[in-house]
């Protein structure tokens, strides 16, 4: 083995502060350094070019370049020694300049001590890193959209006009799912079927779209990259391709049963189709209810079918799709207010849903646009609304549900609009939230125009029974009491997860956050990525949100998905976790460690396996691991072993104690290099490893580095909540305590072990945090 | 050729000489070749160590100056010395001693209970306590290591075997998972569970909650305890990778009781994690006031 080492002084701004002198002497004596060559200007263009001659002529095959930070010219090394025929491997980086010069200015030789150091210890750990293989895997060009309501609809059309197939599973049997039955949509008033219709009719007739109505996802495993679904397209008793669409066999059926695309509040037959602009425009025999299949009695809808479509003996079909990506849009269900026990909502039928009220209204819907109170049919003449059911309620969810506010509004204007304008309408809300395009001005023109009541509420409010009609009795934020009689009253209840999002979440490996809804991998700048590679989310399965929101990330989740098709095919740099398997006890405790859900047993089980694709290096897998048999391929116990010693062992003079901070390389790293940027000063004793993650550190590891002769130990992570792999930097944070704990107890000081978790960017306070912990240390030791 | 064996007892129980005996049938085959020269449960040992030993296992920590004596003495005539069982491999239970001061311990014993109604420490003709418990390895040379409380008889008699075919014996480089039957850990249990509670059978114990030190642990005694519901309790000392047995538990459990780990006494932890291995492990070497000569 060969090592080159680059030595940069940055135009002097880092040898203004270091001895480049005795920098060069003592990288020279380094074991195995057999090329040390310094400039002023190694990130430009032409000595780069020459770095790839002198790589090549003195046939070095590992690289330290001691200079800035890895994060800013990185890649132009990587470019260069890839030229001459080098992985990523086989470089790595020794931060002189943001984290040592320019951080330690009135301190040049202690600054010199610390950069031999951290030189020392970038020879040793690319000695012990391996070259990265690269691996293509290829991607099949399919993508599979779970849930076909309007988010899912949308991602499809996006991706099929593309060229790309999209398998479409709706586990209904008619696409268009909640938005199909909304009669209108807000702040326009617009139709809603209108809007969704034509969308529905182009999912449906799509060449690059294969529709897959009433079919649940039962298994999804992932090979390489793809993903083999297993679907399971459920009997519907009718031959489709024989089926017209008539209805006869629906006007016919004896069998009442409970619309639940009327939340209820309508009967279906026991042969249906969901709403009358269904698509596919087929029928579908409920099994559950049917005589004919629960009895072997009736047969009516047979006998009428002129088609000759109806089949009984129909059974389950299962096929498995290999898709390259996939699309969560599995929408939500309304909150279930029956839990509530104040608002007595199953035992009053005057009390119903947004959704159950809309469905009354609707012109097209079962009642043909009627709208009466359900207990005794009058016409009713005060309608009260209650915001907020299910939302903003620390029994349920402390979310805000984001769409009820403007479905509210929505509802009480359509329903003076189309049936009484002298209807009285209240809505009782915590506060109207209207921050959408134009939706302060519906929510003007309801109290302006349609002379719809707004009254503000505290956390207290019930619904009681007044002489066969209800009353809302509620106190306001001033705590004054109030009571509304009302003929109906409306509940605007929550967005909850749909049913089998957890099943599905399980499947899949994608995190699901505290409401149950799936985990965006970023809420801000990657909101329609998953943490699962190849998956990705659209609509109100990531959380409550209206439709143009919906439609708005179904967008990108198709841009996403077919940007994930046409770059994934290209290889991958195989620079994950991996396992030794002589070593390797298959006790399984790195499996829930790792946030990518990369890791299972072999088929014997007698050792763990890393799945290629979607390990993400993070090294949670090393930390917890016993045995040492696994962790990231460069990042692995030897090279973090190496690094420690090439910090700690001896023969560096310098006044200086040294402190070893192991930071994370998402967004602590970033942080310490803007204080180097912007030279805020902290002691030179701290030097700094970079991990991919503090979840990466094991308390073997923080005690391992103390008995090397670390004065003390920093883990710089993440705040808790921020960690970019899930648990990574609570467990830092627990490893510290159980360390500090374990000294503590043995007698010595705990302050040895100190953990700092914040924001990124927050260059100023991580150089205070940096001298305080520093302080803490170097107290202890009575220096 | 017969091979001229001796076996020794220092701070210990004698459960490892009577996991000798337990090896059974195999052990009157091993006989035929074997010469026991020196065994105080069979063999006068009162006269001075015999010369030209071939094997001696040596069971029990070194506690006394007395132990220390005889080790160094046994290590003398020995061409090949096997530290036997957890005491004399890693310094075993008598090692948790070490999270106590050992004078203070001594005049408590001979102060304070009951019996010892005198009130005097001995001086004169017994052997005095070393400071530390100890470990064969950190008074003499040790040639090779069966550990286990007490260790497996299959593996005694293996390596035996093994040393009289003139061979050198291996132990295993795994750990207990490798041997367990039990299904496997594929999530975090979220709560621990106490010894005396019932697993559910055929699961892994880790995944149910009990502490189990299994994969930290090394192998070779064919998982006897948790096949049969009991969790490993660490008598193996660490498995070949290990940095440190107990700390390696620890750090598992970190992410299973954060807080609770977080407290742990010291006489819970060293019992706890490491019930065979304090005194030779890296907790023990945290703790101060503790000078091993």
């Amino acid at each position: 083995m060969k090592i080159g080492v680059l030595l940069c002084n940055c135009g002097d701004t880092i040898s203004d502060t270091l001895d480049y002198e005795a920098l060069t002497t003592f990288t020279e004596t380094l074991p195995k350094v057999k090329h040390v060559e310094t400039r002023s200007d190694w990130c430009q263009h032409e000595p780069l070019q020459a770095l790839t001659q002198t790589l090549t002529k003195k046939k070095l095959d590992r690289l330290v370049v001691a200079a800035c930070s890895p994060h800013l010219f990185g890649p132009r090394f990587y470019q260069a020694t890839e030229e001459a025929g080098m992985t990523r491997g086989q470089i790595t980086f020794a931060n002189i300049r943001e984290h040592c010069a320019w951080v330690h200015q009135d301190n040049p030789q202690g600054a010199t001590a610390k950069a031999k150091r951290l030189i020392r210890a970038s020879v040793f750990r690319v000695a012990a890193q391996s070259p990265v293989a690269t691996k293509t895997f290829p991607v099949t060009q399919e993508v599979a959209v779970l849930g076909a309501g309007v988010a899912g609809i949308q991602a499809a059309i996006d991706l099929a006009d593309r060229g790309i197939k999209v398998h479409l599973v709706e586990k209904e049997p008619t696409i268009g799912g909640h938005m199909a039955v909304l009669n209108k949509t807000y702040p326009t008033l617009d139709c809603s079927i209108c809007i969704l219709g034509p969308k529905m009719a182009e999912a449906a007739t799509h060449p690059n779209i294969e529709l897959y109505p009433y079919t649940e996802l039962t298994d999804a495993k992932h090979i390489g990259k793809d993903w083999v679904l297993t679907l399971n397209k459920k009997a519907t008793y009718v031959d489709w391709d024989k089926c017209t669409g008539c209805m006869q066999c629906t006007e016919k059926c004896p069998t009442r049963v409970d619309d639940a695309w009327s939340w209820n509040v309508a009967k279906r037959r026991a042969i249906y189709m969901p709403f009358s602009q269904s698509v596919p425009r087929k029928v579908t025999i409920d099994a559950e209810y049917c005589k004919k299949l629960t009895n072997d009695k009736c047969g009516v809808c047979e006998k009428v079918c002129s088609a000759e479509a109806i089949a009984y003996d129909m059974k389950d079909e299962t096929v498995n799709v290999q898709v390259g990506s996939v699309i969560l849009a599995t929408g939500f269900k309304e909150f279930d207010p029956s839990v509530v026990p104040e608002l007595h909502y199953a035992e009053n039928p005057d009390v119903m849903t947004q959704m159950q009220f809309i469905r009354m209204m609707d012109s097209v819907g079962p009642f043909g646009g009627k709208l009466e109170v359900p207990s005794d049919g009058r016409k009713p003449e005060k309608i009260v609304m209650i915001q907020c059911v299910g939302s903003r309620d620390e029994r349920y969810s402390w979310q805000c549900s984001a769409y009820c506010c403007m479905a509210a509004i929505k509802h009480a204007e359509l329903a003076k609009l189309e049936y009484d304008p002298n209807l009285d309408i209240t809505i009782v809300a915590r506060d109207i939230r209207a921050g959408g395009k134009g939706f302060d001005e519906f929510y003007e023109r309801a109290k302006e125009e349609y002379n719809i009541h707004f009254e503000y509420r505290g956390d207290e409010l019930k619904v009681v029974q007044n002489n066969g009609k209800p009353a809302v009795k509620y106190t306001d934020p001033y705590g004054k009491a109030h009571s509304l009689p009302a003929d109906i009253v409306v509940l605007s209840c929550a967005m909850t997860p749909s049913p089998g999002t957890e099943e599905l979440a399980k499947m899949l490996g994608v995190p699901l956050g505290e409401l149950g809804f799936f985990e965006a991998q970023d809420e801000k700048v990657a909101l329609a990525r998953t943490n699962i590679n190849g998956v990705f989310l659209a609509g109100t399965c990531h959380g409550p949100k209206d439709i143009p929101e919906s439609v708005e990330q179904a967008g990108a989740a198709a841009e996403e998905s077919s940007v994930w098709l046409s770059t994934q095919s290209v290889s991958k740099e195989l620079d994950v976790a991996v396992v030794n398997k002589d070593v390797c006890t298959a006790c399984g405790l790195c499996i829930p460690s790792c946030p990518s859900q990369a890791i299972s047993f072999n088929e014997s089980k007698d050792c763990v396996i890393v799945d290629e694709v979607r390990c993400q290096a993070c090294g949670e897998c090393m930390a917890t691991c016993p045995v040492d048999a696994i962790g990231p391929l460069n990042v692995n116990p030897v090279v973090l072993d190496a690094a420690i010693n090439g910090l700690l062992s001896n023969s560096v003079e310098g006044p200086e104690s040294v402190i070893v901070g192991f930071a994370c390389s998402e967004c602590m790293y970033r942080a310490i290099d803007e204080a180097g940027e912007e030279r805020l000063q902290y002691p030179a004793d701290l030097h700094l490893l970079e991990v991919p993650c503090t979840g990466s550190i094991s308390t073997p590891k923080i005690l391992k580095t103390l008995e090397a002769g670390a004065d003390g130990v920093i883990l710089f992570a993440c705040a808790s909540d921020l960690c970019h792999y899930g648990r990574g930097s609570r467990m830092a944070n627990s490893r510290a305590q159980v360390v500090r704990n374990v000294i503590r107890q043995s007698g010595g000081d705990p302050a040895a072990v100190q953990v700092v978790q914040m924001i990124g960017r927050e260059a100023k306070e991580f150089a205070a945090t940096a001298q305080k912990a520093v302080d803490a240390i170097k107290g202890r030791n009575g220096g | 050729m017969t091979v001229r064996i001796a076996t020794m007892g220092m701070a210990g129980c004698s459960g490892c000489h009577i996991a000798l005996l337990d090896t059974g049938v195999a052990l009157l085959d091993l006989l035929k070749d074997v010469e026991l020269v020196y065994s105080y449960p069979v063999v006068d040992t009162k006269n001075p160590i015999p010369p030209n030993i071939d094997v001696a296992l040596i069971e029990g920590s070194i506690r006394t100056d007395h132990d220390q004596e005889m080790a160094k003495a046994m290590r003398k005539q020995t061409k090949f010395v096997i530290a036997f069982g957890a005491c004399s491999a890693h310094g075993g239970v008598n090692g948790l001693a070490n999270t106590f001061n050992a004078q203070e311990g001594v005049e408590y014993v001979y102060h304070k209970t009951i019996l010892m109604a005198q009130k005097v420490v001995p001086h004169e003709n017994v052997p005095q306590v070393l400071p530390a418990d100890l470990r064969l390895s950190d008074v003499v040379k040790v040639d090779f290591v069966i550990p286990g409380c007490p260790p497996h008889p299959d593996e005694i008699a293996k390596v035996i075997t093994t040393l009289l075919a003139g061979e050198t014996p291996q132990l295993s480089k795994k750990s207990i998972c490798d041997e367990c039957p039990l299904e496997r850990l594929t999530e975090i249990p979220d709560q621990l569970r106490r010894t005396h509670e019932i697993p559910e059978p055929e699961k892994c114990l880790l995944s149910q909650g009990f502490l189990c030190m299994g994969p930290a642990t090394r192998a070779g005694c064919n998982a006897e305890c948790t096949r049969r519901g009991m969790p490993c309790t660490g008598c193996r000392g660490p498995s070949e990778t290990v940095w440190d047995q107990g700390v390696a538990m620890l750090d598992a459990l970190a992410a299973m009781e954060e807080d609770q780990v977080a407290n742990f006494k010291l006489p819970r932890l060293a019992s706890t994690f490491a019930r065979y291995t304090y005194a030779s492990s890296k907790l023990d070497n945290l703790r101060k006031g503790v000078q091993k000569p």
